[in-house]
């Protein structure tokens, strides 16, 4: 690697717009109360599907966030910049002070400009696609999350990217951005994820067969699939000596993360790699399995997964393996935002002490057989807590965080 | 950037020009044109286009392909399938556990896969939504295109064809994405997640794509997927000495511009005037003035750009460095390529080739 050891490197700023709260303070006493998000769909008409469950963020007000007129940027974005001015305050760093350091913003998504895409395609239906509206064809790129927020805090030496590694892009774009931090190519980070529910999604999972017509239920013997959802969480990252030289309160340290590729099935996780994923993220961390607390699994609720994930944990940790949460069952799966939104859960729950529950829990199921924390947050004073974040493609990204003030095995 | 480069040991295409890349070097050194009328299979505005010549999945990829996969996938397919060695037989991928056992450098477990892409198969993806629009049920769209209509397809399908269970990532840019991808492909290796990383970017062209081009201001659309193989260090094709990204302050397109080649200069150790070439990812305006003034025709000149394959959307830098390397030009060369994105961002990678 460059420049010698490698730098230690912290998170100093979170922000959330999440369905159980917007904002570090809501979002943190919806995770100890175990919130739910879930409600009746208003993004779109659920008439004729089978469900018409969304996890929808509501009090959302653009404009309390960003400097112009919201409506220039799709929904998408309006989410990853008030995520980012959230991570910002909360780091008490004025953007001007960034400006003459190199970052990276790097924007996990699954769907980019996805309500978008959907308007244009209905007005090409509905009225032919010489109608369709110029300035949404105009910012189609899915790279508009990363400008955008680069352009709202006047940000312009920046390596500024999405990465649309579908559910697991929140973490990959966390792991990449430590990567660039820890190897001194940037000095900061704004990095995390964005999706906002959108009809061809809802469409999509329907079709596959993979929501569920009531509730969320992971690890649970009914569980019977995800409820769609929607977000963004960005969290700054910087060295801890650069943390540590202004003042800045420090919620988590990211040890290191893994990421691979199953190639096999494209919709079906696989035990082993999965697995090996694990393993990855903990020796780049340097971290041996009982130091780690808690995990963050990604826990969709669909049959298949939850049990191959919950397999491919007890692989690394043995028939004892830590507590293991689905935030989804809260704030149901919002895609490539997830990982981002648990990245933050992850430190709340480093920083306060507490793992949050798993909802909507009736039994778990023995084929999972883990402690997932059902309904109730308990108090734990975690040290180390993993992430997980799996996608379909087989595309696996496992981030590692930790207390500040751990003492490196 | 310090101590040892990155280099790329080897690359491959499917353009306009064709399949493979001495068809794609070939038609670089004769500049033909490949725009064409459009056949009436594509209801699409725009008089014409630069299509993948004679597509035919089954004939690019080298063996059987899903009927209803997307054109990206299947360049991306090609031109990763070219470089990554042959397909595993179907039965291996049933059978994965064996493949991911370590078995020298080449191991499939440290191979990365990195594509860029604007907003991945917009065909696919809008043809879920207009299924789901048009169907007596909303949710009763065509479930072999949902696949296709989610950003990573196509780099989690090489994974699958060619066994690769390294790293594999999907980096969504505009015409730098490519440059983005290789930038990501150094991070891997810099921080020892991979032992070579195959980067690049891939587009299709399709009726949908060619309708928000329209909106858009049209142009020309082009095709194709262009694809390098970058290992840590070693003998190569190119060095890769410094790569760059930044975001255009105000609406000074230029100026960003300017900085990306002053910051690629400055991490190089190098002057302007050692540059050799400089090559262009889209022709546009900001890219010439700012070219011209700070290398001068004659440099701008040496490699031919972009104009005979067209807009090529996310993979454009992408083959603007393919035209870097497969220029004949004096051995340890300077060449240096630089992409605007009307989106808002600059990009550019330098690079000392080989000769040849």
């Amino acid at each position: 690697m460059d420049g010698g050891p490698a730098r230690r490197v912290v998170i100093t700023g979170m922000g959330v717009v999440s369905s159980i709260g917007i904002g570090l303070a809501e979002f943190t006493a919806g995770l100890r109360a175990g919130r739910s998000g879930a409600g009746r769909a208003r993004s779109f008409d659920p008439a004729g599907f089978p469900s018409d469950r969304l996890c929808e963020v509501s009090g959302f007000h653009a404009g309390d966030w960003l400097a112009g007129p919201p409506g220039r940027l799709s929904r998408t974005s309006r989410f990853a910049v008030a995520a980012t001015a959230m991570a910002l305050a909360d780091a008490r760093i004025d953007p001007d002070a960034l400006r003459a350091r190199r970052g990276t913003i790097a924007v996990g998504t699954t769907d980019g400009q996805s309500q978008d895409i959907d308007d244009l395609v209905r007005a090409a239906v509905e009225h032919g696609p010489e109608r369709m509206d110029p300035a949404l064809a105009g910012r189609l790129s899915a790279q508009r999350l990363a400008l955008d927020v680069a352009a709202e805090f006047g940000l312009s030496d920046v390596d500024a990217y999405v990465i649309g590694t579908a559910c697991a892009a929140g973490n990959y774009a966390v792991g990449d951005a430590f990567d660039a931090v820890r190897s001194g190519a940037s000095d900061y980070a704004l990095a995390g994820g964005a999706d906002v529910v959108n009809r061809r999604n809802f469409a999509s999972f329907h079709r596959l067969g993979l929501v569920a017509p009531d509730a969320c239920r992971p690890f649970d013997t009914g569980r019977s699939g995800i409820t769609n959802g929607e977000g963004a969480g960005i969290v700054l990252m910087e060295t801890l000596e650069s943390a540590l030289a202004r003042g800045a309160t420090v919620h988590a340290e990211v040890l290191g993360y893994g990421l691979n590729c199953d190639a096999g099935n494209p919709v079906a996780p696989d035990r082993e790699s999965v697995a090996r994923c694990m393993r990855l993220a903990l020796d780049d961390a340097g971290v041996k399995p009982a130091e780690v607390g808690m995990i963050s699994a990604h826990g969709t609720g669909t049959r298949l997964n939850d049990v191959t994930e919950c397999d491919a944990i007890r692989d690394v940790y043995g028939d004892r393996p830590p507590r293991t949460v689905s935030l989804k069952a809260m704030l149901g799966h919002t895609m490539g935002a997830s990982g981002a939104l648990a990245t933050v859960a992850c430190a709340i729950a480093l920083e306060q002490g507490f793992v949050p529950p798993t909802i909507n829990h009736r039994e778990t199921d023995p084929a999972c057989g883990l402690d997932c924390v059902p309904n109730q947050a308990v108090d734990a004073d975690l040290t180390v807590v993993q992430n997980n974040g799996l996608a379909f493609g087989g595309n696996n990204a496992v981030v590692l965080l930790a207390k500040p003030e751990r003492t490196p095995a | 950037m310090t101590g040892p480069h990155p280099v790329i040991t080897a690359w491959s295409a499917v353009s306009p020009f064709g399949a493979g890349r001495d068809a794609h070097a070939a038609g670089l050194a004769d500049g033909r044109a490949t725009a064409a009328p459009l056949g009436e299979e594509w209801a699409a505005p725009g008089p014409a286009a630069c299509l993948v010549p004679g597509y035919d999945p089954k004939t690019l990829v080298g063996g059987r392909v899903g009927r209803t996969i997307d054109r990206a996938t299947v360049f991306a397919l090609a031109a990763v399938g070219h470089l990554a060695g042959p397909a595993r037989p179907e039965s291996a991928v049933a059978e994965q556990s064996e493949l991911s056992e370590p078995t020298g450098p080449d191991r499939a477990d440290r191979t990365g896969v990195v594509l860029g892409t604007t907003t991945g198969s917009l065909r696919s993806t809008m043809s879920v939504m207009r299924d789901s629009l048009l169907a007596a049920k909303p949710h009763h769209v065509n479930t072999k295109v949902v696949p296709a209509a989610v950003m990573n397809y196509a780099a989690s399908q090489c994974a699958i064809r060619y066994g690769l269970t390294g790293p594999n990532t999907t980096v969504a840019g505009g015409p730098g994405s490519a440059v983005l991808a290789l930038s990501y492909a150094a991070r891997l290796l810099a921080n020892d997640r991979a032992d070579r990383v195959l980067a690049g970017a891939v587009e299709e062209y399709s009726t949908e794509r060619a309708w928000v081009n329209h909106h858009n201001g049209g142009g020309v659309l082009g095709e194709g997927s262009v694809v390098f193989q970058v290992e840590p260090s070693g003998a190569g094709l190119a060095e890769i000495l410094a790569v760059h990204s930044r975001v255009v302050s105000g609406d000074d397109g230029q100026e960003a511009l300017r900085a990306t080649v002053s910051t690629l200069l400055a991490e190089a150790g190098v002057l302007a005037r050692d540059v050799w070439a400089v090559v262009t990812a889209t022709d546009g305006t900001a890219e010439r003035e700012v070219t011209a003034e700070l290398f001068g025709e004659a440099v701008r000149s040496r490699i031919p750009g972009p104009g005979p394959i067209g807009d090529t959307g996310a993979a454009a830098a992408g083959f603007a460095v393919a035209a870097a390397l497969g220029t004949p030009g004096p051995d340890r060369r300077l060449v240096l390529v630089l992409s605007a994105d009307p989106a808002g961002s600059a990009a550019g990678i330098l690079l000392r080739a080989k000769g040849k």
